[in-house]
C-alpha cells in the first residue's frame, strides 16, 4: 500500500497560486534531507524537514519570512476556509452595485513602502490583507461579491497558500505544458492528452508504438496505462531520460518503468535493416506506401531553434535532450546491440504484433506514421497529434493508403469555469486548442 | 469507484484504465439494469475487475466504509447528497472525486457542498470535441498560354492542383449528459 505522506526521495509538485496564476515546480525530495536543508520556489525558500512526514496534498502558509535572502522558515500547515471566503467584520456588504465607487488611486491609505514594512518587521500574510481591508476607504461600500473578489485578490499576492502534492499525470501534463509553452511553443493539453490514451486503448498488457516531443508526459502516460505489464516502445530524438523528463517525476517503480524501451530514429531503421536481411524480403506486413520518398528516418537531431524566440534552457533540458546516446556496438544493419538482444521488441517489430501506434510531435509526423503503420496488427488504432493541419491531412492521406478505416480528425475544447453563488461564469483567460488536430484510425487486415 | 451503472461504457473505461490490479466498486439503482451489467462483464471476462450493487447511493452512500478509494466517479441527477457519505469510503488525504453533470445548477450545488463538507482544490471545466470532415479539393489551374489555341484545342489547364482542407462538421455534441 503506497504511504500516503511527503517522503524523502520522493517527488512532489509544489503549486503555488500567484497574482499572475498558479506556478507548479516538480521537487524530488533528496534521500539525504536534513533540518538545515532548504528550498527554492520562486522567491520563496523554506525548510525540507517541515514538509516530510505530512500528508500529500497537505497546504502551507508562505509569507515573507520565508522570501529569499530573509532566512529559510518551517511552514505550518494551511486549513482552507469551508465557507468560500472569510471576511472577518466586514460580512454583509452595505452596496449593490458600483455606482458611487471612484476608481483614482485613493482609496487605500496604504503604499507599496507601508506593506514592505510590514513585511519587514515580520507581519503575517493575513494580517497584512486585515490592514489593507481596513485602509480601504470604498470597501465598506462595495457588493458582497466585490468585497469577496478582494480579499481573494490581496490574498493572492500577499497571503500565498504553496500545496505540496502527488504527482499526477494531470499535474505533470499541466507542468510541461506550462514550461513547454515558453520554451517550444509546442505543447500537448492535458484533455488532448486524454484523447490520445483513450482513443489508442491503451491499457495493461499492451504493446505500444509511440513517439514524442513534449517533454515525456505521454511517455508517462503510456507507463502509467501499462502498470508494469506490457510492452512501450518509444521513439525519440535522443535515447538520453531528458527526452522524456516528466516520466521521472512520477514515481513509478522500477517494475513498471521496465516498459518503456527508448529508441531512436536510426535504430528502427536499423531493426527494419535487420529484419530485411533477416529474412530475405521486404517487411511482411502491410507496406505502407509513402506520399513522398522515402525519407522516412532521416530525420535531423541537430534542428535549428527558432532564433527568434527567447528561449530560457535554464535546466539545461533542451540541449540535453539534443545529446545523442553513448555509442554502442553496433553491426553491419545499423542495429544497437542491447535491442538486437531484445527478443520481446525484436519479436514484435518482426510480426507487426503491435496494439497500438501514438504520434504527439512537432516534428513531420506523416513520415513517422508511414514508418510506424507496417508493425501495427490489424483491428488495432492509430493516434496522432500535430499542431500543423496541413501535416495532418497528410497522415490522413498515408493512413487512407494503408487501409486504414474509421479515420477522424478532431481537436478538444476546454473551457475553465469560476463556479460561485450567483456568479458562475467562464474565466477570463481559455487556452486555445485551434489547430492542434488529433487523426485517429483503425487498421485493416489486408488480404 | 463509480455510481450509475447505466449503460455500462463508463465502468468499462474505467476498467479498462485500473486493470489489472485495481477495482472498479459500481452502484445502480434498477435492479434489472444491474444484472444485465453483470451478466455483460462476465461475457468480457471482467468480472474480477468490478463489484456490482443494486444500492441507491444517493440516500445510501457507497458500500466501502473503510476510507479505502482512491477516486470516486459520479453521474448522477443529485450528486450532491452522495457527497457527505463519501468522507468514509475516500481515503482522507489525497483522493479525488470527479463529477459529471450537464446543468450548471447541478455544478453549483455540488461544488457548495464539496466546499462546505472540506474538499478543495475545486476545478469545473467543459470539454467537448470537434469534429471535422477532410475534404479534398482539386483546383485545376487555368492555362493562359496561347489561349486561341487553348480555346480551339480544349486545353484550359496546364496540371491539377490538390489542396486538402479540414472543414468542421456542422454540428457537435454539446454535451454527453
Amino acid at each position: 500500500m503506497d504511504n500516503n505522506n511527503i517522503q524523502r526521495g520522493r517527488c512532489v509538485i509544489l503549486e503555488k497560486e500567484g497574482d499572475k496564476g498558479s506556478s507548479l515546480k516538480p521537487f524530488t525530495i533528496p534521500v539525504s534531507a536534513g533540518e538545515r536543508d532548504t528550498v527554492r520556489f520562486d522567491k520563496f525558500r523554506f525548510s525540507i524537514a517541515s514538509i516530510i512526514g505530512q500528508p500529500l496534498g497537505s497546504r502551507f502558509q508562505l509569507d515573507d519570512k520565508s522570501t529569499e535572502g530573509r532566512g529559510s522558515t518551517v511552514l505550518q500547515r494551511w486549513i482552507p476556509s469551508r465557507t468560500p471566503v472569510e471576511i472577518e467584520g466586514h460580512g454583509d456588504g452595505v452596496g449593490s452595485d458600483n455606482r458611487s465607487l471612484i476608481d483614482d488611486s485613493t482609496a487605500q491609505r496604504l503604499d507599496e513602502s507601508d506593506i514592505q514594512r510590514m513585511k519587514n518587521d515580520g507581519v503575517s500574510g493575513g494580517a497584512i490583507v486585515a490592514s489593507l481591508i481596513e485602509g480601504s476607504a470604498t470597501f465598506a461600500g462595495k457588493t458582497k461579491f466585490s468585497q469577496e473578489k478582494y480579499v481573494k485578490k490581496k490574498r493572492k499576492k500577499h497571503d500565498v497558500i504553496l500545496t505540496v502534492s502527488k504527482p499526477t499525470l494531470r499535474s505533470v501534463a499541466r507542468l510541461a505544458f506550462q514550461r513547454n509553452m515558453i520554451n517550444h511553443g509546442f505543447a500537448l493539453r492535458s484533455d488532448s492528452l486524454a484523447l490520445l490514451l483513450t482513443s489508442a486503448d491503451l491499457h495493461s498488457g499492451c504493446r505500444v508504438l509511440f513517439h514524442e516531443t513534449c517533454q515525456g508526459v505521454l511517455t508517462a502516460g503510456v507507463v502509467q496505462h501499462l502498470a508494469g505489464n506490457g510492452l512501450a516502445v518509444g521513439l525519440f530524438q535522443s535515447t538520453s531520460p531528458n527526452s522524456y523528463v516528466s516520466l521521472q517525476y512520477m514515481n513509478f517503480s522500477e517494475e513498471c518503468s521496465r516498459t518503456l524501451v527508448p529508441l531512436t530514429f536510426e535504430d528502427v531503421r536499423g531493426i527494419k535493416n535487420h529484419l530485411k536481411n533477416k529474412t530475405g524480403e521486404t517487411q511482411g506486413v502491410n507496406e505502407v506506401p509513402m506520399v513522398e520518398d522515402d525519407v522516412s528516418i532521416n530525420i535531423n537531431v541537430e534542428e535549428p531553434l527558432d532564433k527568434k524566440m527567447k528561449i530560457d534552457d535554464s535546466e539545461g533540458l533542451i540541449s540535453s535532450a539534443m545529446e545523442v546516446a553513448p555509442k554502442e556496438a553496433v553491426n553491419g544493419d545499423n542495429l544497437r546491440k542491447s535491442i538486437r538482444d531484445n527478443k520481446q521488441v525484436m519479436s514484435t517489430f518482426e510480426k507487426g504484433d503491435f496494439d497500438c501506434v501514438i504520434i504527439a510531435t512537432r516534428l513531420a509526423p506523416g513520415p513517422i506514421l508511414a514508418a510506424c503503420l507496417p508493425y501495427l496488427r490489424a483491428s488495432r488504432t492509430f493516434a496522432v497529434y500535430s499542431e500543423v493541419p496541413s501535416a495532418i491531412l497528410e497522415c490522413w492521406d498515408i493512413a487512407k493508403s494503408a487501409g486504414a478505416i474509421n479515420l477522424k480528425v478532431e481537436r478538444t475544447w476546454l473551457r475553465d469555469y469560476q463556479v460561485l453563488e450567483d456568479r458562475t461564469h467562464p474565466v477570463v483567460t481559455m487556452t486555445s486548442n485551434a489547430f492542434r488536430f488529433i487523426l485517429t484510425g483503425h487498421t485493416v487486415h489486408n488480404e | 469507484q463509480s455510481t450509475w451503472g447505466g449503460s455500462g461504457s463508463m465502468t468499462h473505461a474505467l476498467v479498462r484504465t485500473i486493470h489489472p490490479n485495481g477495482l472498479v466498486v459500481t452502484c445502480e439503482f434498477h435492479e434489472s439494469r444491474c444484472n444485465t451489467l453483470k451478466a455483460e462483464f462476465s461475457e468480457h471476462d471482467l468480472s474480477h475487475l468490478v463489484e456490482f450493487h443494486h444500492r441507491d447511493v444517493e440516500s445510501l452512500g457507497f458500500p466501502v466504509d473503510d476510507q479505502s478509494a482512491d477516486v470516486a466517479m459520479l453521474d448522477l441527477p443529485k450528486p450532491w447528497l452522495v457527497i457527505p457519505h463519501l468522507k468514509k469510503s475516500l481515503k482522507p488525504s489525497d483522493s479525488k472525486i470527479c463529477i459529471f453533470s450537464p446543468c450548471i445548477e447541478q455544478i453549483q450545488l455540488s461544488c457548495k457542498v464539496l466546499t462546505s463538507e472540506g474538499f478543495s482544490n475545486l476545478r469545473t471545466m467543459e470539454c467537448l470535441s470537434r469534429e471535422y470532415d477532410v475534404i479534398k479539393n482539386e483546383l485545376p489551374i487555368p492555362n493562359f498560354d496561347n489561349h486561341e489555341k487553348a480555346i480551339k484545342e480544349h486545353e484550359w489547364v496546364t496540371d491539377k492542383n490538390v489542396e486538402w482542407r479540414a472543414k468542421p462538421k456542422l454540428s457537435m455534441t454539446g454535451h454527453s449528459g
